[in-house]
Formats: C-alpha cells, sequence, structure tokens
C-alpha cells in the first residue's frame, strides 16, 4: 500500500493527473480540504498567538514603552480577528470536513468544488487579512469595529479597509460551507442514518451550518455598508447626514452573537464524541443534547442586544434581552450535565484527547457563569467593558472552542493522519496548556472587578492592577511553552512512519470502521445503519464491519479542478485593486470572477471511477 | 483507462443510487438554503433603509423623487418575467426545447427592460439631486435597489449562459436541473423586489 | 412525449394546460394585486390604513410565487422550512432594525 504522502500527491481526472501541490490546489477531496483548514488554522494560529503576547509583555507594567498604543490597537484587534475568523472556525470547519461526511456513510459533500472555493477564500482571505501589517498598517478599530471610530475620519488609513474586504472574502467562503454541510447532511446520509442516529458531532455541524447560514448575511451587509461609507462616501454611519451609528452595533451583533455559538457549538459536539468513546458509555441523554443544540441556536438570535447594555437603550430593551440572555444557559447546563453523567460508572481512560475534553467542562462552566453576571444588565453596568469580559468570553473561547479543538486534534488524528500524537507529549502539552491558561486569565476576573478597562495599551501605577497583570503576563509565557510542546509532538509524529491502526480508541462512530489510511472514497460500500453508534454495536456483535447496503463496484468520483483556487485568487485581486484605489483593475477582476463563476454554472463534470480493492468487511490490520 | 467510456454507463453516484432511496435534488435543496441566507442578506439592508429613510439632510425625499407610474411600469415587468420563465420550465419538463428556449429569451429580454427602467431612474434621481452620497436615504436607497439590480443582472447572466448552452448543445437530465434552480433564483429576485416596491415606493408615497 | 396508453397520454394534457392556466392566471393576478396597490397609494388614504393593507398585499404575492411558481406546494417539506425559517428570521431582523434604530437615531 503507498505511503500516505504519495496517496495524497496523486489526484487523477480525465486523462490529467496533478502531482505534487498541484494535487493540493486542484483537490476537491473533503478529507484534504478538511487538513488543509486545520494546517492553516494552526499557522494563523501562531500569529494570533503572538500578537497576544506582544499585548502581555506591554501590559507587563505601568507605562511601559515596548510597543506604541497605534501598535497595541493593531495587535488586540489582528489577535481577536486572527482568533476567531482565522484560527477557531477554520479548524472547526476542518474537522467537519474531514469527518462529517465519515460519519454519515458519505462519500464526499454534496458540492466538492464550492468546498474547495471555501477553502481557498479562508486562506486567500487571511493573508490578505495580514498582508495589511506590511501595507500601511493593520486594523486597529477592534474586532468589532465599531463606527464612528472606524469610519473615514477617524481612521484614515488602509486599515479598516483591509478588515471590510478581508472578512467578506472569508465570510463568503463560510457561507457556502453552511449551504454545502446543510445539503450534504440532509441529503447524504448512508441508508438507515436517520436524524437520530447521528452522531452529536455531526448534530453539532448541522445546527451550526444553520446558524451561519443566517448569521452571515448581516455581517456582509454591515461590512458593504461600511465600504460604501469609506469607498464611496456615502452616509450609513456618517451622523450629520442622517446615519446612524447603532446600526452598525446592531447588525455587528445581530451577527456577533450567533458567531460565538456558532465557534461554541461544534467544540461542545467534539466533547459528545470523546467522553462516551472514553468512558465506554453511550452519550446521556442523546436526544436532548440535539434538542438543547437546536434551543440553543434559536436563542442565540434573541440575545443580541446584552453586548450593547451600555448605549442606553433604555430599561425595557436591556430586560428583554438580559432575560433571554440568561435563559440561554438553560440549554447549555443540560449538556454539562449530561456529559457529567456520561461519565458517571464508565470505564474512563485518561489519554490525552479526554484530559482536554474533561478540562473543557469546568473551564466553560467558568465562562458561563462569568457569562450570566454579564447577562444581568444592571450588574453588567458596573464591569461593562472591563477585563471581566475579557476573562468571560477568553474562558468560553479558548476554555471551551480552543481546548475542544485540541481534544479532537488528538482524538482524530489517527483517523486523518494515519497515526497518534505521542502521548507523554501530549500530557505534558496538556498540563502546560492548562495551567498557563489559568494564570493568564483568572486574574482578569479580578482585574475588571477592580475596574480596568479593555484595550488600553498601558495603565498607571497605584491601582492594584500591577500584580494581576504581570501574573497574566507570567501565565502567558508558560501557554506559549505548552504550544511549543504541541508543535514538537506534531514534528516527531510526522517524523516517524504512520502506524495505521484504523481504530486505536475503540470508538463508537462510524469514521473509525473504515480502512487507515482512509480511502480515496470513504466508504468501498456504503453501510446500512440500523442503530445509533452501529459501528459500535456490530463490533460489540463480534462483527469487524457493517453490512453494506450496496453491492460491490465502481466508484463516481468528481474531477479536481483549479478554477476554486483560480476564482479566489482572482476575488483577493479585486480587493486589493479596491482597496488601492484602482478602480478599473477591481472591475476588470470582478468580471473576471463573474465569468469563472458562469463557467462553473454551465459545467459538466464527467468525474471518473475508481475500483475498491477490498470487498465490504474492511482489512483486518 | 477509457475512463471516458466507463463514465458514459455508470451512475453519477453523488447524486443518483435511487435504489438506495438517495434523493436527487442536492442542487434544488441547495438553492433553496441559499435563499434562507439570501432573506437575511435583503432583510438586513431592508431593515437598515427602514431605520434610516427618514435621514434625508438636505436632500430630497422619497416622496419628492419617486416617479410611481414609472416605477409599477418596472414591476409589472419583472413580475411578468416570473411568468415567462415558469412557462419555459412548464415547456422544458415536456421536453419542448424549442418553447423553453423562446419563453427564456423573453424572460431575460424582460430582465434587461427591468434594468433599463431602473438605470433611467437611477439617472433622473441623481439629476434631481438625490445621490449616494447626499443623505442616509439616499445611501440606503442607491444601495438597496442597487445590490437588488445587480441581483438581477446575474440572474439575466445565469438565464443566458444556460440559453446559449442549451442551443449549442440541446436538453438533458443534468441540464433541466440547472434551469429549474435557475428559475427558482429568479422567481425569488422577483419577490424581493414585490417587497422592495411596497415598503420603498409605496410606503414613501404615502401620506 | 407521451407515455403508456393513449388514455393516459390524453390525462397528460390535460393536467400541463391546467398548470399552464394556473401559471397565467397567478401572473395575471401578480399583475392586478400590484395596480390594486398603486391606486391605494394615489387616491391618497390614510397612512395608518393603506400601510397594513399593503403589506398585506406584499404577502399574498410573496406566498403567490413561493407556493405556486416556485413549486413549494408538492415539493418536499423541507424547502418550505427554510424558506419559512428564512421569511420569519427576515421580518424579525427586519422589524428590530427598523424600531431600533428609528427610536434610538
Amino acid at each position: 500500500m503507498a505511503a500516505i504522502t504519495e496517496r495524497v500527491a496523486i489526484a487523477h481526472a480525465e486523462g490529467r493527473t496533478y502531482h505534487g501541490i498541484w494535487a493540493w490546489l486542484a483537490t476537491v477531496d473533503h478529507k484534504k480540504i478538511g487538513i488543509m483548514y486545520i494546517y492553516a488554522a494552526l499557522f494563523f494560529m501562531a500569529f494570533g498567538g503572538a500578537e497576544a503576547l506582544l499585548v502581555r509583555i506591554q501590559l507587563w507594567q505601568p507605562n511601559n514603552h515596548f510597543v506604541s498604543a497605534e501598535t497595541f490597537n493593531q495587535l488586540f484587534t489582528m489577535h481577536g480577528v486572527t482568533m476567531i475568523f482565522l484560527v477557531a472556525m477554520p479548524i472547526l470547519i476542518g474537522y467537519i470536513n474531514a469527518i462529517v461526511p465519515l460519519q454519515i456513510g458519505a462519500r464526499d459533500v454534496a458540492f466538492p468544488r464550492m468546498n474547495a472555493l471555501s477553502l481557498w477564500l479562508f486562506v486567500l482571505g487571511g493573508l490578505f487579512l495580514y498582508s495589511s501589517w506590511f501595507m500601511g498598517g493593520a486594523p486597529d478599530a477592534g474586532w468589532f469595529n465599531y463606527v464612528p471610530l472606524s469610519g473615514a475620519h477617524y481612521s484614515p488609513g488602509a486599515g479598516v479597509d483591509f478588515y471590510d474586504i478581508g472578512l467578506q472574502i472569508t465570510g463568503i467562503g463560510t457561507l457556502m460551507t453552511a449551504i454545502n454541510f446543510l445539503v450534504t447532511i440532509l441529503n447524504m446520509r448512508a441508508p438507515g442514518m436517520r436524524l437520530l442516529r447521528m452522531p452529536m458531532f455531526t448534530w453539532s455541524a448541522l445546527i451550526t451550518m444553520l446558524l451561519i447560514l443566517f448569521a452571515f448575511p448581516p455581517i456582509t451587509v454591515n461590512l458593504i455598508l461600511q465600504m460604501m461609507d469609506r469607498l464611496f462616501h456615502a452616509n450609513f454611519f456618517n451622523i450629520p447626514l442622517g446615519g446612524n451609528a447603532l446600526l452598525w452595533q446592531n447588525l455587528f451583533w445581530i451577527f456577533g452573537h450567533p458567531e460565538v455559538y456558532i465557534v461554541i457549538l461544534p467544540a461542545f459536539g467534539i466533547i459528545s464524541e470523546i467522553i462516551p468513546a472514553f468512558s465506554r458509555k453511550p452519550l446521556f441523554g442523546y436526544e436532548s443534547m440535539a434538542l438543547a443544540l437546536s434551543v440553543i441556536a434559536f436563542l442565540s438570535f434573541m440575545v443580541w442586544t446584552h453586548h450593547m447594555f451600555a448605549d442606553g437603550l433604555g430599561a425595557v430593551v436591556n430586560s428583554i434581552f438580559a432575560i433571554t440572555s440568561m435563559l440561554i444557559a438553560v440549554p447549555t447546563g443540560i449538556k454539562i450535565f449530561n456529559w457529567l453523567a456520561t461519565l458517571w460508572g464508565g470505564q474512563i481512560r485518561f489519554t490525552t484527547a479526554n484530559l482536554y475534553a474533561l478540562s473543557f467542562i469546568p473551564l466553560f462552566v467558568i465562562g458561563g457563569i462569568s457569562g450570566v453576571m454579564l447577562a444581568m444588565a444592571p450588574a453588567d453596568l458596573q464591569y461593562n467593558d472591563s477585563y471581566f469580559v475579557v476573562a468571560h468570553f477568553h474562558y468560553v473561547l479558548f476554555g471551551g472552542t480552543l481546548m475542544g479543538a485540541l481534544a479532537g486534534l488528538y482524538y482524530w488524528f489517527p483517523r486523518i493522519w494515519g497515526r497518534l500524537l505521542d502521548e507523554r507529549l501530549g500530557r505534558l502539552n496538556f498540563w502546560l496548556v492548562f495551567i498557563g491558561f489559568n494564570v493568564t486569565f483568572f486574574p482578569m476576573h479580578l482585574l475588571g472587578l477592580e475596574g480596568m478597562p479593555r484595550r488600553i495599551s498601558t495603565y498607571a501605577a497605584g491601582n492594584g492592577w500591577t500584580t494581576p497583570n504581570q501574573i497574566a503576563t507570567v501565565g502567558a509565557f508558560i501557554l506559549l511553552i505548552g504550544m511549543l510542546i504541541l508543535l514538537y509532538n506534531l514534528i516527531v509524529t510526522f517524523r516517524r512512519k504512520p502506524d495505521l491502526v484504523q481504530d486505536p480508541w475503540d470508538a463508537r462512530s462510524l469514521e473509525w470502521s473504515i480502512p487507515s489510511p482512509t480511502p480515496e472514497y470513504n466508504f468501498a460500500q456504503l453501510p446500512l445503519i440500523e442503530d445509533r453508534d452501529a459501528y459500535w454495536v456490530a463490533k460489540r456483535q463480534g462483527r469487524t464491519a457493517l453490512e453494506p447496503a450496496e453491492p460491490p463496484g465502481p466508484i463516481h468520483m468528481p474531477s479536481p479542478s483549479l478554477t476554486p483556487f483560480f476564482l479566489a485568487l482572482t476575488i483577493v485581486v479585486a480587493g486589493y485593486a479596491a482597496l488601492l484605489h484602482v478602480d478599473w483593475l477591481a472591475l476588470l477582476a470582478m468580471l473576471a470572477a463573474f465569468w469563472q463563476v458562469g463557467a462553473q454554472l454551465v459545467h459538466e463534470d464527467p468525474g471518473y471511477h475508481v475500483h475498491p480493492e477490498a470487498p465490504a468487511g474492511g482489512a483486518a490490520e | 483507462m477509457s475512463a471516458q467510456g466507463e463514465a458514459a454507463h455508470l451512475p453519477l453516484q453523488h447524486e443518483t443510487s435511487p435504489e438506495l432511496g438517495l434523493p436527487k435534488d442536492n442542487r434544488i435543496l441547495g438553492l433553496w438554503i441559499f435563499l434562507a441566507g439570501e432573506c437575511a442578506f435583503f432583510a438586513s439592508l431592508i431593515g437598515g433603509y427602514l431605520g434610516l429613510h427618514l435621514g434625508v439632510a438636505h436632500g430630497p425625499t422619497g416622496a419628492q423623487v419617486f416617479d410611481l407610474p414609472l416605477t409599477t411600469v418596472a414591476t409589472l415587468v419583472l413580475l411578468s418575467s416570473s411568468l415567462t420563465v415558469v412557462l419555459g420550465v412548464a415547456a422544458m419538463q415536456r421536453r419542448d426545447v424549442r418553447a423553453m428556449q423562446i419563453w427564456l429569451w423573453l424572460t431575460a429580454l424582460l430582465g434587461i427592460f427591468f434594468l433599463e427602467f431602473q438605470g433611467f431612474e437611477f439617472y433622473t434621481f441623481y439629476h434631481e439631486g438625490l445621490t449616494l452620497q447626499t443623505s442616509a436615504f439616499g445611501s440606503a436607497f442607491f444601495t438597496l435597489t442597487g445590490f437588488h439590480g445587480l441581483h438581477v443582472a446575474f440572474g439575466v447572466f445565469w438565464i443566458l449562459l444556460l440559453l446559449f448552452q442549451s442551443l449549442k448543445h440541446g436538453i438533458n437530465e443534468d441540464r433541466t436541473t440547472k434551469v429549474f434552480v435557475m428559475s427558482l433564483y429568479w422567481h425569488f429576485v422577483d419577490v424581493v423586489w414585490v417587497v422592495i416596491f411596497t415598503l420603498v415606493y409605496l410606503a414613501g408615497k404615502v401620506g | 412525449m407521451s407515455q403508456g396508453t393513449p388514455l393516459e397520454g390524453a390525462a397528460i394534457e390535460r393536467q400541463r394546460r391546467s398548470q399552464k392556466a394556473l401559471y397565467v392566471t397567478i401572473g395575471v393576478l401578480s399583475l392586478v394585486l400590484t395596480l390594486v396597490a398603486v391606486f391605494l397609494v394615489e387616491i391618497g388614504l390614510q397612512r395608518s390604513v393603506v400601510l397594513p393593507v399593503l403589506i398585506a398585499l406584499a404577502a399574498v404575492q410573496v406566498l403567490m410565487q413561493a407556493f405556486l411558481f416556485m413549486h413549494l406546494r408538492g415539493s418536499r417539506h423541507l424547502y418550505s422550512y427554510f424558506f419559512l425559517a428564512g421569511l420569519s428570521l427576515a421580518v424579525l431582523i427586519g422589524t428590530c432594525l427598523m424600531i431600533l434604530i428609528q427610536r434610538w437615531a
């Protein structure tokens, strides 16, 4: 059997074979696309982390001059933009790409070429955003980019234009991902895989995609309105000519609140896979978990004004949104109790993946508690815009999303890359990250309650802020070491030969039922699903594989294509042209983009066929 | 390899497999999902317009510049194009390719007429002192109707693409799905215009 | 293009013609409803009376187009769920934005 690197390097088409890097640029295979999402997310995480470290160094002591205030503003803005849009979302979408089709017994997603386009829009859009550092300055008005600060008057440089255009580019890709996975999950499940038999990670992906579908258009509109104001002198946010600054805030948070659920729900899904696997028990309260996901998603569109409690909207508005914000804690609490009930009485194995998953529970609960404190509008007015908020969202975004993402990395590494990450290095990585995280962010609760505002580049001595800030900075360096251990783990693991163990964890769901490395076509024969956790049931009945739902035969595959990459590139060129006010090039590039889209609308892909070597049953390795 | 020869016989497993009971309608479902997202998109633009349209600064109001007879004609033109496209789809379903092509031509022409009316309207407003830069109302009006117009233009482009494809290569199972999907998009763009016409023009002219 | 027996072929023909008649009826009805709406505006009735009627007329047009022209009636219920979810969210977002921006200008 060919080594993984050779296998993934060659993609076939009608008389066309791509090799090496071209195979990666032209792939439409969800597994390779997932890998590239994860690599790119880890790459951007290094930069987002570096930005955070520089912030923490600047805040080490009062009146520090490590970086200027202007640079500081760019650092915390890009840290936020990077971590949310270029790390958290892509890594979770990477797992969804790599794993969800396998979990539902499908051979690929509904629209493979559009899937590739989503990836390249993210990668090239992210690079576009980062080029801002070298082209006059990065965005510096905060990740939420409020007007009037981000308007042409107070932010005349190109930084905010990079924000507006860069996030448009990546955002369109994300919307396409939502359409793709909604059709895939709703239409392409294997026979017998009813919705209530799907793994919980797939459920979380389904609900997340619905959130993306409805949350991303408002931010798209918001960014368009600001581009109109900045590039064409429109007046959406220009108050003297009738504009309204609150319009930005409302549109932003109508997107922004569902967005944070978009980055946490897949993490919930990952925890719901790992805890049952390493407790040797089914997930407790499966139906209530699916219902909780749905209720959280529904309510997430009803709470956005809790980000605007200090705007002066009045007691009635504030009360309504305070109540809805507190309500949303209820389904989340149900999930926490279900995970605990899953662990109860289970045979628990403390692998690195499980350590991360278990740590998620207390850390997310702490973040949730500070969240309920923030939901109480009168109380919020005390600590709004202080480090208390910073502590809250880092506990849910890092303690929640990132711990979940790292759990997923250790858990699914063997399925995606055919080898296991080293467990000793993994434990070292975990403990350093866990300790470093808490040392960094716990003091921020106290800092906020002691009155330290957010987004200040320095502070005066004598407020009692110095010591907690120094503790936080030390914690950030512990985190750095922990992440370097992860990097080291990745390097030594990739240096080793692949283990190619099909089901190293003795897990429950369908992605573990196929050979390692995962065949190009996923399933030689689509399986017939008769239970929840069908693979686990089969194993307990002494079978090594599931009953096939179709006879063996040749499998049709979609052709690879360079169009998604070149289309994304064309759109980024248009973005640069608009930013640099080279109007003819912007227009030309947009027309070229529409031309390429038009070609796809009439395109008919004959694809090609592969003949699986082994019949159903999988190789006993 | 003779993959070409093989491909002719074997089913496209992404979208068929009727024996497994998998639906064949990935693209139709995909478009309905896309339209749900477009609802949120236009809702944001319309909501923004409704919030800002009273901000006229020193410029004209809607009631002052809107030419209701002209816009009504444009609306009737676009609504007619909805009828022509559905008749085209009906012709396609009975495999009357010639009739389908005629109806699609008509649809595209009506769409182009609509765009001409819009262009003339924009030109007139510009000379009456309402531009994108005049006021928040001006910005909101031109952005909302402009984006709708862009959607119409893309729809015309799409119709012509499919029309030329059918002229060159005829129709097949795959292409009937493409035409149907395009017609759904076209109807949606029309529906959005009904909402815009009501909430912007008609509501703007009411006392 | 008719399948099966001549009787079945004739039945299919009748169904197609009634489909076509339905489409033309809806099409003409859309034009008429539009003209009615314009008429109501032109005769200058009170705003609080006319606006709800205009919105109702628009809603009828939207639902007619969606359920009849776009074949929602007779298609998978899933399509209707997505369409109605989008519509509901649209009404929510549009109304909230209008209220929140106008009242807190």
